[in-house]
């Protein structure tokens, strides 16, 4: 705003003062400068129109990049974004970026790039452009190459793929790491009509050649290498016809065309290197500004003549005392000659703000703005509607009203100069706001102020929004003079810490001394970096120490602000607590990592559709490695593609429509172990289906197959057994029976195995399922009424794969089995009592042996008294001889009678006894039988000590053993027949020899004289059962051993040619092992 | 006069050869025999009862045991019949069937325990002798 001040008082005093001499020399000066003067007056006037303008073309492209800027940075942060850009997620990315790709562009419609690069250049989504993003690495534009190289925010013009933009480009960085970076961009075209819009006057681009791409349109007018980019009308184009011919784009070049004065102003535009990429052309018509310059130098001139007259006619006037006259003449035409300054009216015409002046209430004046604002033509008609441009103000707090504090508006404003004045007016049925200054023209006595509106309403915008970001998020506001290295924190600074304001000065140490030792490095290299360049934005996420001693998450941001010299002075800034979600991004970042282990290392093959067409078709969207591995394909061939185009045998396999129903109902689907085939495999399958949020659809499986084949191996098996097999579950449904058992008890089709076998409608009291679901084997029989069969059973648990566990009964018939075990056990019965029988008879035999000489004797006895009898020669001595000798006999028969019984006593218990007297008795018994038949007994007892054994079956044995040898001499017919017993106390067991002198044992039944009914013998003499019930009694009843040898070498006679058996027996019989 | 004092006034002049080993028997079987035989030589064995025979070889009758030890009774007889072939022979043995012996070799074969009978049937036997 320009200020004009004439001092009319001193002038008028000099006036007053004056003698016409000197006025006369004034005037003849005045009139020599001015028409001196006219030409560089001229210059400088231009100059000045052309600096203010310049100006403004350069304040509206850095306004216009730093809002870009900004504007990246938000993006940014956008929620999530940067874990999406880590995981290449294009699709997630798309999906948070277009709606604010969409709103940006449909308030600008030059914004047209909005580009998520990857790390090496390639790109990863364009957002403006989704479908295009295959990118070849040797073809990344240039500036995107330097973005990645630099890692640095790189912004300017910079001709990309298929079009030049002015292009702003963030790296993005996660945890240190560089993961990729941002790009937005704004056709040039853009900045040009934003000037236009302020300088009121339309621009024109120019392309550098070397940036315009082969395939960009090419107009047909170029200015030295540059290409004419802009639509233009006829006028601009003959100014451009009529520039010097050597033009190369020099500012403030002037050109006449006929009566038509033009004003060149240039904006060299800069690529993202530095380098000369595009120009900016202004053409100003300046034929209405250089005429009023022409016509305010002849109304200067005839000003100061008319001035000088009035002078002239006021002397003389006051000489006249016609001062009071003269002096109201004066002052009008003073007020004439300023206000119809044409050349403040030119600039104020042209200024993009709204000039007036005022005269107390009333407008004095205003410029063309003011006019175009209001719609009014002159003051005039203004003035009938309104008093004052005050009357549009809207009422709203803290802006301007006709009245502040009690004071009239613009006396407010001259009173407060300090202060900004804003006020609301409405332009085009939006509101504007404008910041309004004022200033004072000192004419005369009377005050004139000038107002100047400038529309602000853009920056209050941007001022908005850094205002909502500061007080929305209780962000804590710092501010930093570099060059004093003073801060301000302000409270909630202070309290995001845990501090009164009050407790924490105001120095650059508070805050150093809180940062965390991890991140001071990072964050004093990023202030730094903040201070080279503009471009630079202060950014850094550190950690802050709490007054409580926790750390403090902060995301600092700020902006440091240059002088003139492009030295930092100051930086502005706001912390952020982003504890929570710095916490919850490192939480997501785990539940991230756990998520991409699961689905990579969890057992199950899990593939992503992508759900289209309203849940008609699903693309492949990502796999994990079993699947590759299971379905023998690579991720790179099938991520994309339909399921349908990859298993081709799915329509078979039933699962497009599950995927249907799944997507319909949002409902997840479990599939049993089902079989599926295609032309790259034939296997079994068991799916989990289920849809995501955001309607995938995962299908989550195993691999089933070989528990399949097992099963059917199984099954087999199962079917081929002779046993009977089933499988029940927990709840007593049948899972499984084979063949055998369908046979004999029918179809198991919806029965509970209670009712199946039992034919019962609850569960069996007996019922095994409990134990055997708790893990036990039970076996157990049953005897079935349906078939009649005895049924040995095993009960096993089962585990099922999904944990759950069924019993498995294994059916062995067992019938046949038992009836021939009874058959034995009767055979054994038979033969016990045979072999009774036969011991009866050996016994008798034995008696009968006794019994002969005592018989005989007693008979002679009797035929002794017979004969005197009859011969008559009886007489009482003789016949009490005789009866004497009958007596005798009798206790001898009663004698054997004992001992016999004594064999057959019942003894069933466990005596301790010396085996050789079990000898003796058997002796008692066998003994005459032996010497009947001529048989020596030779015995050698070694032994002293008792056993602990039945005492009457090892007599029996013994009888039997001696017996067999006693047979075996007789009936070969052997001289000087000898029976060896020995018996000698060993470690363990008492081991008893009974050996013969006979020819032994013949090899060919060596082998079978244990064997019942084996004997070598007529059915007579033998039973064939004396060996094996002695074997049975010494292994099963003694717990002894009994084994036989011929011609034994360690017997203790020479002459044990025969056989040779030997008892061996333990010292104590363990209970409960006898049979 | 009895039946059986007329027979042994038939048969008391016959000379008896009497062998058993068992000496309760033989006692008790001597004691009857000299009842009715005024000269009865009792022996233990066939060995003894040979060597008896040999001495004076004047026996008419030889009752004999068959089962002894040192010579049976069947060799012994068998060894006195080749001398004197008609003497009258009677075995007394525990049980028939035990011995094979030759239906020539003797006149009587009496199973113990003899009976009164038995006896009877000897002196019988012997008296027709």
């Amino acid at each position: 705003m320009m200020e004009h001040k004439l001092n009319t008082n001193k002038l008028k005093s000099n006036i007053l003062k004056s003698i016409a001499m000197i006025f006369v020399a004034l005037l003849g000066v005045i009139i020599y400068i001015i028409l001196y003067t006219q030409d560089k007056n001229f210059k400088f006037n231009n100059e000045k129109v052309h600096k203010s303008i310049h100006k403004s073309i350069k304040h509206t492209l850095e306004h216009n990049k730093r809002y870009y800027k900004f504007l990246l940075q938000r993006l940014s942060q956008t929620t999530n974004i940067k874990q999406y850009i880590i995981n290449n997620d294009a699709d997630a990315i798309y999906k948070i970026l277009k709606p604010k790709f969409d709103l940006l562009q449909k308030e600008n419609k030059y914004f047209k790039i909005l580009h998520i690069i990857k790390p090496d250049g390639t790109s990863l989504l364009r957002v403006h452009k989704k479908e295009q993003f295959i990118d070849n690495l040797s073809s990344i534009p240039p500036m995107i190459k330097e973005a990645i190289t630099s890692k640095k925010i790189t912004a300017g013009y910079g001709t990309g793929k298929c079009s030049t933009a002015y292009r702003v480009i963030l790296p993005l960085f996660y945890e240190n790491r560089y993961i990729g970076s941002i790009c937005i961009g704004v056709n040039p075209n853009y900045f040009l009509e934003k000037i236009s819009e302020i300088i009121d006057t339309k621009g024109i681009l120019f392309i550098n050649n070397k940036n315009l791409k082969l395939y960009s349109k090419k107009s047909d007018f170029s200015i030295q290498n540059y290409n004419l980019q802009t639509t233009i009308d006829d006028e601009q184009l003959n100014v451009l016809k009529h520039l010097p011919k050597k033009y190369n784009f020099e500012d403030n070049i002037r050109v006449e065309i006929k009566d038509k004065k033009y004003i060149m102003h240039t904006e060299n535009i800069k690529g993202f290197r530095g380098d000369d990429y595009a120009k900016y052309i202004f053409i100003q018509d300046g034929t209405n500004l250089l005429k009023k310059q022409n016509i305010m130098k002849v109304s200067i001139v005839s000003s100061i003549l008319l001035f000088a007259t009035i002078v002239f006619l006021v002397l003389i006037f006051y000489i006249n005392k016609f001062g009071k006259d003269i002096d109201k003449f004066y002052n009008n035409a003073i007020d004439k000659i300023k206000f119809n300054k044409e050349y403040l009216k030119a600039v104020e015409d042209n200024s993009s703000n709204i000039i007036v002046t005022s005269f107390g209430r009333k407008l004095f004046s205003a410029n063309k703005k003011f006019f175009e604002f209001t719609g009014f033509d002159t003051l005039e008609s203004f003035g009938k509607k309104y008093d004052c441009i005050c009357d549009l103000f809207i009422k709203k707090e803290g802006y301007l009203q006709t009245r502040v504090d009690g004071k009239y508006w613009i006396v407010y404003i001259l009173e407060n100069p300090a202060k900004i004045h804003k006020a609301i007016m409405i332009k085009d049925g939006v509101e504007h706001i404008y910041s309004v200054t004022s200033a004072k023209l000192y004419l005369d006595e009377h005050d004139r102020c000038v107002a100047t509106f400038v529309d602000i309403t853009e920056l209050e915008n941007i001022k908005d929004r850094y205002e909502f970001a500061i007080n929305g998020t209780q962000d804590g506001l710092w501010d930093w003079n570099i060059i004093t290295n003073k801060p301000y924190f302000s409270p909630r600074w202070k309290s995001m810490l845990g501090y009164r304001d009050d407790e924490l000065k105001n120095e650059f140490k508070t805050w150093e001394d809180m940062v965390h030792p991890d991140d001071i490095k990072q964050v004093f290299e990023d202030i730094q970096r903040s201070h080279k360049s503009k471009d630079e934005v202060y950014e850094n996420i550190h950690r802050l120490k709490h007054k409580d001693g926790h750390w403090v998450w902060i995301l600092a941001r700020g902006e440091t602000i240059f002088d003139e010299n492009g030295k930092a002075v100051r930086m502005v800034g706001f912390h952020t607590d982003i504890t929570k979600s710095k916490e919850l991004e490192l939480k997501l970042e785990e539940n991230q990592k756990m998520y991409l282990d699961f689905f990579e290392c969890t057992k199950s093959a899990n593939i992503i559709y992508e759900t289209k067409d309203n849940g008609k078709t699903f693309i492949i969207k990502s796999l994990n490695h079993l699947v590759e591995e299971f379905e023998k394909i690579k991720r790179d061939e099938v991520v994309g593609k339909r399921l349908d185009e990859v298993f081709k045998g799915v329509e078979e396999f039933g699962f497009l429509d599950i995927f249907k129903e799944v997507y319909k109902s949002g409902k997840s689907f479990k599939m049993p172990v089902t079989f599926y085939k295609d032309e790259r495999v034939s296997v079994w399958r068991e799916n989990y289906i289920f849809k995501l949020s955001n309607g995938d659809i995962v299908a989550s499986y195993e691999d089933k197959t070989k528990e399949k084949e097992l099963e059917n191996k199984l099954i087999k098996i199962f079917e081929s057994m002779i046993d009977g097999v089933y499988v029940v579950n927990s709840s007593f449904d049948i899972e499984y029976v084979n063949e055998v058992l369908k046979k004999d008890f029918g179809s198991p089709e919806g029965k509970k195995c209670y009712k199946y076998f039992h034919d019962r409608d609850e569960v069996c009291p007996w019922c095994k399922n409990e134990q055997v679901l708790a893990g036990e084997t039970v076996r157990w029989e049953w005897f079935s009424n349906k078939n009649n069969k005895l049924y040995d059973l095993i009960d096993t648990p089962l585990v099922n794969a999904d944990g759950t566990i069924s019993k498995l009964e294994i059916f062995r018939d067992i019938t046949e089995l038992k009836q021939a075990y009874q058959e034995i056990h009767e055979q054994e019965e038979i033969m016990i009592s045979q072999s009774r029988h036969a011991a009866m008879g050996e016994m008798i035999s034995m008696i009968a042996h006794q019994w002969r000489q005592p018989l005989s004797v007693i008979a002679m006895g009797a035929n002794n008294i017979m004969a005197d009898i009859e011969l008559e020669i009886v007489d009482n001595k003789t016949l009490q001889e005789e009866a004497a000798e009958i007596l005798e006999q009798t206790q001898e028969l009663s004698k054997t009678i004992d001992d016999f019984k004594n064999f057959f006593r019942p003894v069933k218990t466990v005596e301790e006894v010396l085996p050789e007297d079990i000898f003796n008795e058997a002796f008692k018994v066998i003994g005459k039988s032996l010497g009947n038949n001529d048989i020596e007994v030779v015995t050698q007892f070694n032994n002293g000590k008792k056993i602990q054994t039945y005492s009457r079956e090892l007599m029996q044995v013994f009888i039997n053993i001696i017996k067999n040898a006693k047979e075996a001499l007789v009936d070969n017919d052997i001289k000087n027949r000898k029976i060896f017993i020995k018996m000698e106390d060993k470690l363990d067991t008492i081991s008893i020899k009974i050996c013969d002198n006979g020819t032994g044992i013949s090899k060919d039944i060596i082998d079978k004289i244990y064997d019942p009914y084996f004997t070598t013998k007529d059915k007579e003499n033998g039973t064939g059962l004396g060996l094996y019930m002695s074997k049975t009694i010494i292994e099963k009843h003694l717990q002894g051993t009994l084994k036989v040898s011929n011609k034994d070498a360690s017997c203790f006679q020479e002459n044990c040619t025969g056989a040779c058996f030997e008892i061996q027996l333990p010292y104590d019989i363990k209970p409960g092992e006898t049979e | 006069m009895s039946d059986v004092k007329k027979l042994k006034e038939k048969i008391k002049k016959l000379k008896v050869l009497f062998v058993d080993d068992e000496e309760q028997i033989r006692d008790m079987t001597g004691k009857l025999l000299k009842k009715f035989f005024d000269e009865v030589t009792i022996c233990k064995n066939g060995k003894e009862g040979l060597d008896a025979f040999l001495k004076t070889k004047d026996f008419n009758i030889i009752i004999a045991d068959i089962m002894m030890p040192k010579m049976d009774g069947i060799t012994m007889v068998k060894k006195i019949k080749e001398i004197k072939p008609d003497i009258f022979t009677i075995f007394i043995t525990a049980s028939r069937g035990d011995y094979n012996v030759e239906d020539g070799l003797y006149d009587l074969y009496i199973t113990k325990p003899i009976s009164y009978e038995d006896i009877t049937l000897i002196m019988k036997k012997v008296s027709e002798y």
